[in-house]
């Protein structure tokens, strides 16, 4: 063991004096430079449109502004969606009676009038009307269930699910069916034959019954009404109080404590500019809430509707895709911590738990300033990046580029086993970069603090959507640089295994690079479910320790993950690459 | 009898179903410079490579101070110092640097060590320069510092002289002497220079194909030539050439293929060969043997066993 630390502590002296350091630490210190001055903080971005400049505005507003009428549109809001969901105005059964009356109507009346007309071979203008008609009903009935379709299914008003695929086929053949109908002049003029041929095309060709039939197998939305219940009684505002057995308005509450503020003597009316200020938080927290409460209450619906379905399952729905389980989870946990830890004390400090809205939230601020910390956490995501190119570069050169070079068998004919020489060099990899990355660290940590100050509000933290934790932000940046160190331990063991199969190193470390890069920048914007099987796209798992980060370069939660499988891929994949990689190198000749 | 410091027991090496390295067995011992003689691919490099952990074994063992190669691999290379071909170094460290990176590998203690070697190899005013400018001899002699680091008591070198010139070869070869017979290293060299060998080397062993032929001290082939006899006639009949002179002249001699060796004087060659012609044997030529170590490598080669008796 002490010896694979000492060749570890010898590779490292040694990387820290190669030409390609300077270039490393030039391109760091302009990185940082580069990010301090491209770091806009997003404050004060949430003030409801008040101006502090003009306070009669302000005082208008608030007297004339009913801020309950918002939580009741609110509920409205929710109110529709609930009975959109129940018997009464079902969009299933609607539907169902659209298109079962087209096929009714297609299969009976067509046959019938066209059988008829044919027969009894007349074609006057009477019978010739009756086909004509028949055929303007078939268009007229495809045209409103194509319509319903549109409006309805597309646009997520439907209490069933429809794969997508189902939509298009039933799209595509009902249009089709629409195109080959005839016109009303075209009837006019078909002799028998052509009515004949008209009518054989559409019976043969439009197999209505089976996509009837597959309606009729369409899943519905079910809630159970115990849920929906348990649901609105919890988490809506409508709070219920056991002892008095009153409905209690937990934000009527907010909402009194806000005005009761307004209306004391000395703030009311005021112009001084701490008071309006005070006001104008108020205001602001009150409107955080409200939006907090409606997307609770949103979100626990969805993932009602959702019930036991993957993510993958859901995106096979039509107007239900983009349905991320583990964000709807995750918001759903973050607000119900705060209604769930609103206590009487916080409502007598008027603080109703607001701090933590206002901490450290990577950019995402809801009026606060910014602080050392948001800036240390956006310079680092930029240093990291290019920290970890190089270490990758460095990863391949020191077993393949030196085994190209001729020097490794410098030290392959020192008394140590090729083991031993492989893990000395991996563990001198990961030093490298737990050294530069603490020094970025601590040099962003220098600059914020210079720019901007510290702060020493608590954070909240979700970890992997259902846990919560109140803590100190220097805890979160330690958190932060443990996924970066558990990615730089998985990109290190695949660039020495990519540079094992590849042993030019120029061509492992460009692959190696590549696989990070398009890993750590492209997957946001594919959403394919079949990625998370990629194990480089399970890096970064700090992105199930926020809430929804949005930093310089967004954590975007790969469909039907979680912390436990991430970790696990990442885990098995790099033990993986590490004996492949070692198997390798144990058995390999040495020699040009 | 001096310490035996390498012992080669059968080592062999297969490369799919080629046989590189062929049940080879040998000794080096103490101050002893084995030279290890062969043709390119005859298996010189890949028996070292063996020994130094740059290839794997097929099958066999070699121990070094007792140490096995195959399973304790540490303890026996804790005491040998090596240069496969020509050394490489970090070109943009200076030699010094270098020479500093692997002696911590090494875990060597002693701070002047580096000094010690560096001069030993005659490399201590270009020592603080970068590797990048050095010359192919620098690398070399860098490369023999670097072998001297951990003070070992085995050397292995694989044609450390290539690319070095008649003066760098001579240089080195006073180095290595000095070595073996001053500090008392164990030596042992792989070349395909066969006049160096002989200038250079106490015991050859001749490899051909991955078989070890045949091993015998320089002396007692410097004897062996000198024994075999110091003319030669060459003729067509060598045997019955030989019965003659035997008889006649009541000389020793030995049958070397078509040539009859003997030690006689001048005088007597010239009547041996009229005797020759008179009883209608062909002589094509006579002289001094070429006691040359060339001779002797070409036969073994050929042979497969060194030319000696009459037949």
């Amino acid at each position: 063991m002490r010896k694979i630390f000492r060749m570890s502590k010898t590779e490292l002296g040694k990387i820290f004096m190669r030409p390609s350091m300077y270039i490393l630490t030039a391109v760091l210190v302009v990185a940082l430079i580069v990010s301090f001055m491209f770091f806009k903080p997003e404050s004060e971005n949430k003030k409801y449109t008040y101006d502090l400049n003009n306070t009669e505005a302000i005082h208008l507003k608030f007297l004339s502004e009913d801020l309950e009428v918002p939580l009741k549109n609110a509920k409205v809001d929710i109110d529709n969606y609930i009975v959109s969901l129940t018997a009464e105005n079902n969009t299933y059964d609607k539907f169902w009676e659209h298109f079962s009356s087209l096929n009714g109507y297609f299969e009976t009346n067509l046959d019938d009038v066209v059988e008829n007309a044919i027969r009894d071979n007349v074609f006057d203008a009477t019978e010739k009307s009756n086909c004509v008609g028949v055929f303007n009903d078939l268009k007229a009935k495809t045209n409103i269930v194509l319509d319903y379709m549109t409006y309805n299914i597309k646009n997520k008003e439907i209490n069933f699910f429809m794969t997508t695929q189902f939509y298009e086929k039933l799209d595509k053949t009902l249009k089709n069916f629409r195109d080959n109908l005839p016109s009303s002049e075209d009837v006019s003029n078909f002799d028998a034959k052509q009515l004949y041929e008209r009518r054989n095309l559409l019976k043969e060709n439009y197999d209505l019954r089976s996509l009837e039939l597959q309606i009729k197998d369409l899943e519905r939305v079910e809630i159970e009404e115990e849920s929906l219940t348990e649901l609105l009684d919890n988490y809506y505002y409508l709070n219920f109080d056991k002892t008095t057995g009153n409905r209690i308005f937990k934000l009527k509450e907010l909402y009194d404590a806000v005005s009761e503020y307004y209306y004391e003597p000395e703030h009311i009316q005021s112009t001084d500019e701490q008071i309006i200020y005070e006001l104008n938080e108020r205001i602001a927290m009150y409107y955080d809430y409200l939006q907090m409460c409606k997307n609770l209450l949103s979100s626990n619906f969805e993932l009602l509707i959702i019930g036991d379905k993957t993510d993958d399952q859901i995106a096979n729905y039509i107007g239900f895709s983009g349905i991320s389980k583990y964000n709807l989870t995750q918001s759903v946990t973050t607000s119900k911590y705060f209604f769930d830890t609103l206590t009487d004390e916080d409502e007598a400090n008027d603080t109703f738990g607001y701090e933590y809205l206002t901490g450290f939230n990577f950019m995402q601020n809801s009026g606060a300033e910014t602080n050392a910390y948001d800036f240390a956490f956006y310079a680092m995501q930029i240093l990291s990046a290019f920290i970890m190119i190089f270490v990758i570069f460095y990863a391949t050169s020191l077993l393949s580029g030196e085994q190209s070079s001729g020097t490794l068998k410098m030290v392959a004919t020192r008394p140590y086993t090729r083991n031993k020489i492989y893990s000395g060099k991996f563990l001198a990899c990961l030093n490298v970069a737990l050294i530069l990355m603490t020094i970025s660290l601590f040099a962003s940590l220098a600059i914020g603090f210079a720019m901007y100050g510290f702060s020493f509000q608590s954070v909240l933290l979700v970890i992997n959507a259902k846990t919560v934790i109140i803590t100190n932000p220097i805890v979160v940046l330690l958190m932060y640089m443990a996924s970066l160190l558990i990615d730089t331990v998985f990109y290190v063991s695949l660039a020495i295994f990519v540079s094992m199969i590849f042993k030019h190193a120029t061509i492992a470390t460009t692959i190696s690079n590549a696989i990070f890069l398009a890993s750590t920048y492209l997957a946001g914007s594919i959403t394919a479910s079949w990625i998370r099987f990629i194990p480089s796209l399970n890096t970064g798992i700090f992105k199930f320790f926020t809430t929804s980060a949005t930093g310089l370069f967004s954590f975007s939660i790969v469909p039907n993950v979680n912390l436990l499988y991430s970790g696990i891929i990442l885990a098995v994949t790099t033990i993986a690459f590490d004996i492949l990689g070692r198997y390798m190198f144990t058995h390999r000749s040495l020699d040009k | 009898m001096p310490k035996t410091v390498l012992e080669i027991k059968n080592l062999t090496k297969h490369f799919g179903k080629r046989t590189a390295v062929n049940n080879l067995s040998l000794v080096v011992r103490e101050g002893e410079i084995f030279g290890f003689l062969g043709a390119n691919g005859a298996g010189k490099s890949t028996t070292i490579k063996m020994l130094t952990g740059l290839t794997t074994i097929s099958s066999g063992d070699a121990f070094v101070c007792g140490n096995s190669v195959k399973y304790k691999f540490e303890k026996a290379m804790e005491k040998v110092g090596t240069i496969v071909e020509v050394p490489e170094f970090y070109n943009y460290l200076t030699g010094y640097q270098n020479l500093k990176y692997l002696a911590r590998l090494s875990n060597v203690k002693d701070k002047h060590k580096i000094d010690m070697v560096v001069e030993t190899v005659g490399l201590s005013n270009r020592i603080r320069e970068k590797v990048s400018k050095y010359s192919l001899g620098m690398k070399q002699r860098l490369g023999v510092a670097q072998a001297l680091l951990n003070d070992p008591k085995l050397l292995i070198l694989d044609e450390p002289t290539n690319g070095l010139d008649a003066n760098g070869i001579r240089e080195f070869r006073l180095m290595l002497k000095d070595l073996a017979h001053k500090h008392n290293i164990a030596i042992l060299i792989s070349s395909h220079i066969l006049s160096e060998m002989q200038n250079l080397c106490d015991t050859i062993g001749i490899i051909d194909n991955g078989v070890l032929l045949e091993t015998n001290s320089m002396s007692s082939i410097r004897q062996n030539i000198s024994e075999d006899g110091s003319q030669y006639i060459k003729c067509n009949a060598p045997n019955f050439a030989g019965k003659l002179i035997q008889e006649e002249f009541k000389l020793d001699v030995k049958i070397c293929k078509n040539k009859v060796l003997f030690t006689t004087d001048e005088d007597t060659i010239a009547k041996i060969i009229i005797f020759l012609t008179q009883k209608k044997v062909m002589v094509f030529g006579a002289g001094e043997v070429d006691a040359s170590l060339e001779d002797i490598f070409l036969t073994v080669i050929n042979d497969g066993k060194s030319g000696t008796g009459i037949n």
